[in-house]
């Protein structure tokens, strides 16, 4: 199979899947109780008003007639206005979408940043005393099991509150970002820090590595050279694997940190049955995990030719 | 060889430490620049944001940062009556009000304040290409507005509303520049001729205003009637209670609303100060009268719960007792309608329920023809109605009424409670003009039913008395009179046992010592104009 089609085939793949979410997010969120009038409604406004509303946001209509409008739109690339704000989706979603993805990428940087040296670390020093640290396995055992939105709630008492570093909440200042970034990147990390260290340890002990250094290759060149390269496609693997729930972890951040992304918009908007936007936002999320998933898929037919569709 | 890779192991983390280490220097850097005060900003955590900044489309009640942009024509004073703001004076006709309007004010952007701007603002809420619904509710049946002369307007309504001044001082009806409206940039960019001057939002985050250098003001309920004293405030949105009061604690924002645990938590913080307001919004328990017909146990339900107890566990103290419907600082409450609501006696609940012809059976639950006295409790799932319902269902517990709860998401709840299947609702619900919420709350077309789908009654019970009342009230102009009808409709209501205060909470203002001028509106908006760095 020639690699035009490989990519061919494979974005032809991802249409059915995004056909399916656009399916499922407008089904879902009109499958759970709750009504959108209700809830702007509350107890203050005038039961006509309240029907005149129901009339002028399309609620009326048969269910079949809101989908196929909401498809049609779609496909124009409009995802409709938000009940809420009166504002078109699409610019509720330009406005918050970069500040998920800084705060993801934030995440994976704070991630790396604690995982490699520790990885490394300790591969080196199991490579050395030929067995497991024990304080190793302790620290990412901790990092793996403790929750984000549990670890950003102790970093803002212990890093905000108390010893008064980092900012509580909001994205003011460059250093807002921290502590969220750390809420992310510390889980992240753990696993990171098991696969890095496995991965080092298993290159270092191929034949080649041990060629090269009988041959008289410094130790630090080949760690740099030849050992660390090899070793970080697992890694890169793992990341990509993450992503998804590593967007969705921002989501959940982002509310403990009052950081204005998709998360406060999304968590918002399904409490207010705001229907146009959950969809919008929703929808995207998923797009853009589909689309990482095929730009993955496409760079690994590069690295690696033999990789197929089955 | 080993020692040498133990020390690259030692270097990488040593690598990490310094990395942390820089972070955090850097951290502390910004962190001690930004001290409160010295600077002119001001910065108010906000629980709530706006879903749009232009007040005609606004669904939202509650909003300092609409006052700061915007001026309303009149204002209600903290004893209940109006005071005049962008309108002078005025005379009521009938169905008509006459504004005598103030000179020489103006927008922001320039445009001159004046009856063709009002005419503009109020036509616009009524049209349906707006797309309007709160202000829309609150200006009532509007017919029309004329503009006499540059400085006078002569607003009609189709039926006289006797709250019409009250309702042209509630934020959703302030004014904003025609130009700005007409030329559709109202949302992005909020024009009104309020003390401040918006300048940037980040939605999600924060709206910054500016000082509005020109601003003066007869409102007498301000103190500063002339230009702001801060040079910026910026609102930071921030929904989460104890994020909030880590911010105001940790002086991230200067200004913070609380309540509950983390109201008392922060009561006695040596860096701040804190101000209580009377509320305007009432936490409820609506018994359902379709489902507990019988006044008798109505009275034993609200003779069961002790209101006190309820106060101190789920508002930390911060809350008052009221027995009227109506909260105690919207005019036309009668304190002396709430003397008919039983009141806290675990033996009066008991006898309540004996003349309601149930007596206690060996387990202590009342039963009558050998059934049970069983109550449902419905209210949404979110904080702090879960421990409400329990307290709830434990002091009815305690006079012999067996209480089951079930509670449902905000969104959920608000669509199941009218259906009618509980016996009992727990809630909030505020109150902005006296007749016309009372009215949306208690009168009997808007019972939930086929027709009336998003009925607003929970009572579920129509009292002609009190929907009479309050009829006549609505369009009663006559302050005295509309006052007695009031207080009807609550003497009504009392009676009835239909909708008991539980208790209503008190607006606790959190703010740091630089900070001087905390005072709030009757609606719950601080005065935003009064506040200003401490000498």
């Amino acid at each position: 199979m020639s690699f035009v089609r490989f990519v061919a085939r494979r974005v032809l793949v991802t249409v059915p899947a995004a056909l399916a979410v656009l399916v499922i997010t407008f089904a879902m969120i009109r499958l759970v109780p709750g009504d959108p009038v209700s809830v702007i409604a509350g107890t203050n406004l005038d039961p006509q008003v309240a029907a005149d509303l129901r009339q002028q946001l399309g609620l009326n209509d048969p269910l079949p007639v809101q989908f196929l409008d909401y498809l049609g739109s779609v496909l124009r690339g409009d995802l409709g206005t938000s009940f809420l704000t009166r504002q078109p989706v699409t610019q509720i979603i330009a406005e918050r979408l970069p500040y998920t993805l800084m705060l993801t990428a934030a995440g994976v940087f704070a991630g790396l940043l604690l995982s490699v040296p520790i990885g490394i670390a300790s591969a080196l020093r199991d490579a050395r005393k030929r067995r497991t640290g024990v304080s190793f396995t302790a620290v990412t055992t901790l990092f793996v099991a403790t929750p984000d939105f549990l670890l950003g709630t102790i970093l803002v008492s212990v890093l905000a509150v108390y010893v008064k570093i980092f900012p509580v909440a909001g994205a003011q200042s460059w250093d807002s970002i921290v502590l969220p970034a750390l809420a992310l990147g510390i889980p992240l990390a753990g696993i990171q820090a098991r696969v890095i260290r496995t991965s080092v340890l298993d290159v270092a002990n191929r034949p080649f590595v041990r060629t090269l250094r009988a041959v008289g290759v410094p130790e630090r060149r080949l760690l740099g050279r030849n050992v660390l390269p090899n070793a970080s496609i697992p890694v890169i693997t793992l990341l990509s694997v993450e992503f998804g729930r590593l967007l969705a972890g921002a989501l959940i951040v982002e509310n403990i940190f009052a950081w204005p992304g998709l998360g406060t918009v999304i968590f918002d908007s399904i409490g207010r049955r705001d229907l146009p936007a959950v969809q919008g936002e929703i929808l995207v999320v998923a797009l853009l995990i589909l689309g990482i998933n095929l730009v993955i898929d496409v760079v690994y037919r590069i690295i690696d030719p033999r990789i197929g569709l089955t | 060889m080993p020692s040498y890779r133990t020390r690259i192991a030692t270097r990488l983390l040593a690598g990490a430490g310094v990395l942390m280490m820089i972070a955090t220097a850097a951290a502390c850097g910004s962190g001690s620049s930004s001290t409160p005060s010295a600077d002119q900003t001001l910065r108010i955590a906000e629980a709530v944001e706006q879903p749009t900044l232009d007040p005609a489309k606004n669904i939202q009640y509650l909003s300092d940062e609409m006052a700061a942009i915007y001026d309303t024509l009149v204002v209600v004073k903290s004893d209940g009556t109006i005071g005049p703001s962008l309108a002078e004076s005025w005379t009521i006709e009938g169905a008509s009000i006459t504004f005598k309007l103030r000179s020489g004010v103006k927008f922001h952007d320039g445009t001159p304040f004046d009856a063709e701007a009002v005419k503009y603002a109020l036509d616009r809420v009524v049209d349906p290409a707006t797309k309007a619904t709160n202000s829309k509710s609150v200006l009532g049946p509007y017919d029309k507005s004329e503009v006499v002369d540059p400085q006078t307007v002569k607003v009609t309504w189709k039926s006289p509303v006797g709250a019409a001044l009250i309702n042209l001082a509630n934020a959703d009806l302030s004014i904003p520049s025609p130009t700005a409206t007409k030329a559709g940039t109202l949302e992005q960019k909020p024009v009104g001729t309020g003390p401040y001057k918006f300048v940037n939002y980040v939605k999600g985050d924060r709206l910054e205003v500016e000082r509005n250098p020109d601003y003066t003001t007869i409102r007498p309920d301000l103190t500063n009637k002339g230009a702001p004293k801060y040079a910026k405030i910026v609102f930071q949105y921030v929904t989460n209670v104890s994020t909030r009061a880590n911010l105001v604690s940790t002086g991230g924002v200067e200004v913070a609303q609380l309540t509950g645990p983390d109201a008392k938590r922060l009561a006695s913080a040596p860096n701040l100060k804190n101000a209580k307001f009377p509320g305007v919004s009432e936490t409820a328990l609506w018994i359902n009268a379709k489902k507990v017909p019988d006044v008798n146990v109505r009275k034993a339900i609200s003779a069961a719960i002790d209101r006190d107890a309820l106060i101190q566990a789920i508002a930390s103290g911060y809350a008052e007792t009221n027995y009227s419907v109506l909260p105690t600082i919207v005019p036309g409450y009668d304190k002396s309608a709430g003397g008919a609501v039983a009141k806290y006696g675990k033996d009066d609940a008991k006898k309540y329920l004996e003349s309601a012809g149930y007596t206690a059976g060996a387990d202590g639950v009342m039963t009558k023809g050998g059934q049970p006295l069983a109550l449902n409790i419905l209210s949404s799932a979110e904080d702090p109605w879960p421990a409400i319902d329990q307290l709830v269902q434990d002091q009815l517990a305690q006079v012999g009424i067996k209480a089951s709860i079930k509670t449902e998401e905000f969104a959920t709840v608000t669509q199941t409670r009218r259906k009618g299947d509980q016996d009992i609702y727990i809630g909030r619900y505020g109150i902005l003009d006296p007749a016309g919420s009372m009215n949306i709350l208690f009168a009997c077309a808007n019972v939930p039913s086929a027709t009336v789908p998003l009925g607003t009654n929970l009572t579920f019970n129509c009292n002609q008395g009190v929907d009479s009342a309050l009829a006549a009230a609505i369009t009663e102009s006559d302050d005295a009179k509309r006052a007695g009808l009031l207080s009807t409709a609550q003497k009504l209501m009392a009676e009835d046992h239909t909708a008991l205060v539980l208790y209503q909470p008190q607006s606790v203002v959190f703010s740091a010592k630089s900070v001087s001028g905390i005072g709030m509106q009757p609606d719950g908006i601080l005065k935003i104009n009064d506040l200003a760095p401490s000498a």
